[in-house]
């Protein structure tokens, strides 16, 4: 499967089921229906240095990836082969025990590129920022990680698994 | 600037009648058209400040956008480095989400009421420019460290009046202390204009509250009766063996294969309703043995349904932007305890979902849901919060800062983006949380004002 292409109606040429299925029915479905990934982190944490070192998100659970795009191994959310584009990344993350100067900020990673400090904010003892990004995967190649960076903490911190808190990553397709 | 797909056209499907003759022309000009919008038509860009601007303080400045990732429309004089103010002249009418993300590298300590925002300068149907903040945050009090944010927001724009898009910073950081470090502008197509735009002459969209599935065609051989002993004259059902392509309003030729009669009592009957393999059929006139071939032409039901219905929604899914319309008092309180953002007016809501600052989910699916409260400030040390509860229960929180501006209450904006899946009746609303220790108003100028802004993605 790929990206669907454009239906090219032919003059002259009486279609059958199956060119309707390619012409309509299959691209109105992945239009309707789009590639979307969703993962979070709710039964273990991860803990980020003070270091302000830009620190993987190990999500821990899938709640829904119909192309089967995400890589355990590498926490990162691969785009299907075929079905390179542009993507919608939203990422929320939330940290607890920082001090009263300490920074929160995200970052996406692709296999090409970082979109560095896209949030970048003071935070309270439990802090939280969210964002969202458009990047352009190649299929079968690009995957996507979310980030968090801590600084001026004085000590790592970790994410938290509490409801309306833990760390949240979705990626849906856009466009070609 | 021109269109990627020549030809492409803002989609306004036909509604079939029953005779009309299934054209060329007719498929391209709908589900061609679409299909051409869906995968690459549709005016997107993408673009990108490399760092080292600086901005003017205390003043929206216009980012300068160096590097152009995506500009599908090809909108000329748009990336204009070392120029504060690149601006996109909207090239096709409608609804567009956008976004803005930028950090700044600063340099000095003590940023006490120093607060890092994004923005957007627009102007709408032809009217005069006007900014709207999204995200505006606090920094931490320690020397070389950046601060930033993101911001979205929901248009409707008119190509018709030359509109025009700005994406701004906005600090109160001297000249100096203020560099871009990176910054990224968007704006997506999402959807046909909704309403009320000069000299465009439209479509507007067009509500279609139940969308359908898309389905597969009737095949083209038909099907069969699979009625033990089959139907008799006057049956007001029948069950087939492969029901795709009926749809209720459609015909079924009984008797009739390859578009001839197969018997003199063959017919056509009305499709009144269907379940499973069994329709609901206008009275035969005549009976029908077991194993009659069934024709199932493409009815201009089944093309209402699975063609125009179908274009008509995914070109005009479910939108809103609400606006706070007044400022209200927010009570001090122990996060995560939290106060409903009240006074929300829908400005753009096609499918009237809003209602007493709550949205009701109109279509199940995901949603791009992106929440902003806009908070006075205070000069004491302060932890403020936005969040997202859905149906009433634990709030999901997508921003919670500390501001410490001891120097004077700072207004802040915290703000909240995710993609959630979202059920059909499902409910809305968005929450603000501070404690200052005393009550804090939010803000509701035209420029800080506190938002929620959802955009329909897939099912």
């Amino acid at each position: 499967m790929t990206t669907p292409s454009v239906p090219d109606f032919i003059a002259g040429y009486a279609p059958q089921q199956p060119d309707f299925q390619s012409y309509w029915t299959g691209p109105s479905t992945f239009f309707a229906d789009r590639i979307i990934a969703r993962v979070s982190q709710q039964s273990s944490t991860t803990s980020i240095p003070d270091s302000g070192t830009a620190t993987t998100i190990l999500f821990d659970t899938v709640l829904e990836d119909p192309y089967s795009g995400w890589d355990a191994s590498t926490h990162s959310w691969v785009a299907p082969a075929g079905y390179s584009g542009w993507y919608m990344a939203t990422l929320r993350v939330a940290v607890t025990g920082a001090s009263a100067n300490t920074a929160l900020s995200l970052q996406f990673s692709t296999s090409y590129q970082t979109y560095p400090n896209l949030v970048y904010q003071a935070i309270p003892g439990e802090g939280v920022a969210s964002v969202s990004q458009y990047v352009y995967l190649i299929g079968g190649q690009d995957g996507i990680a979310g980030l968090a960076a801590i600084h001026n903490s004085g000590s790592a911190l970790s994410t938290v698994t509490t409801t309306g808190l833990y760390p949240a990553m979705e990626v849906v397709w856009i466009m070609s | 600037m021109t269109s990627p797909v020549p030809g492409l056209a803002y989609p306004d499907p036909r509604t079939w009648s029953k005779g009309d003759v299934i054209t060329v022309p007719r498929l391209r000009g709908d589900m061609g058209n679409l299909a051409s919008l869906m995968v690459s038509g549709r005016p997107m860009v993408v673009a990108w400040n490399t760092g080292d601007q600086s901005l003017v303080a205390n003043t929206p400045s216009g980012l300068a956008l160096e590097e152009g990732y995506l500009n599908n429309w090809n909108v000329q004089g748009f990336i204009s480095a070392g120029v504060n103010a690149s601006t996109w002249t909207v090239p096709w009418t409608g609804m567009y989400l956008m976004t803005a993300n930028m950090f700044l590298d600063t340099t000095t300590s003590g940023p006490e009421n120093v607060f890092v925002g994004v923005g957007f300068n627009v102007s709408s149907n032809g009217g005069s420019a006007v900014s709207r903040d999204g995200g505006n945050v606090p920094l931490i009090d320690v020397s070389n460290t950046p601060g930033g944010t993101m911001g979205a927001d929901l248009y409707q724009l008119n190509s018709y009046t030359a509109d025009t898009i700005q994406w701004y910073g906005y600090t109160n950081l001297p000249a100096g202390d203020n560099s871009t470090g990176q910054a990224w502008a968007t704006a997506e197509w999402v959807a046909l204009a909704d309403e009320g735009l000069s000299d465009y002459p439209g479509p507007y969209g067009t509500v279609v509250a139940s969308p359908p599935v898309p389905a597969a065609f009737p095949s083209g051989q038909g099907t069969y009766i699979t009625n033990s002993g089959g139907i008799a004259a006057g049956a007001t059902s029948v069950t087939v063996h492969d029901a795709t392509g009926i749809v209720t309003g459609g015909t079924l030729g009984l008797d009739v294969i390859n578009g001839q009669y197969n018997l003199p009592t063959a017919e056509a009957v009305n499709v009144t309703g269907i379940t499973g393999t069994t329709v609901s059929i206008g009275a035969t006139s005549f009976s029908h043995a077991q194993n009659a071939p069934v024709a199932v032409p493409v009815s201009a039901a089944f093309l209402n349904t699975y063609s125009t219905d179908l274009i008509n929604f995914l070109a005009y899914p479910p939108f809103l932007r609400a606006s706070q319309s007044s400022a209200q008092t927010i009570p001090s309180q122990t996060f995560p305890n939290a106060t409903q953002i009240t006074s929300l007016n829908g400005d753009f809501d096609n499918f009237a979902g809003l209602s007493s600052s709550t949205y009701t989910v109109p279509v199940s699916g995901t949603y791009f849901v992106y929440g902003q409260v806009y908070w006075a400030g205070s000069a004491a040390a302060v932890q403020l919060a936005t969040g997202i509860s859905v149906n009433g229960g634990t709030i999901d929180w997508g921003g919670v800062v500390r501001a410490d501006t001891t120097a004077g209450a700072t207004p802040f904006c915290t703000a909240y983006a995710r993609t959630l899946r979202l059920t059909a009746g499902n409910t809305i609303e968005m929450f603000g949380s501070q404690n200052a220790g005393a009550n804090m108003a939010t803000l509701a100028s035209t420029q800080q004002k506190s938002r929620l802004v959802m955009v329909f993605r897939s099912f």
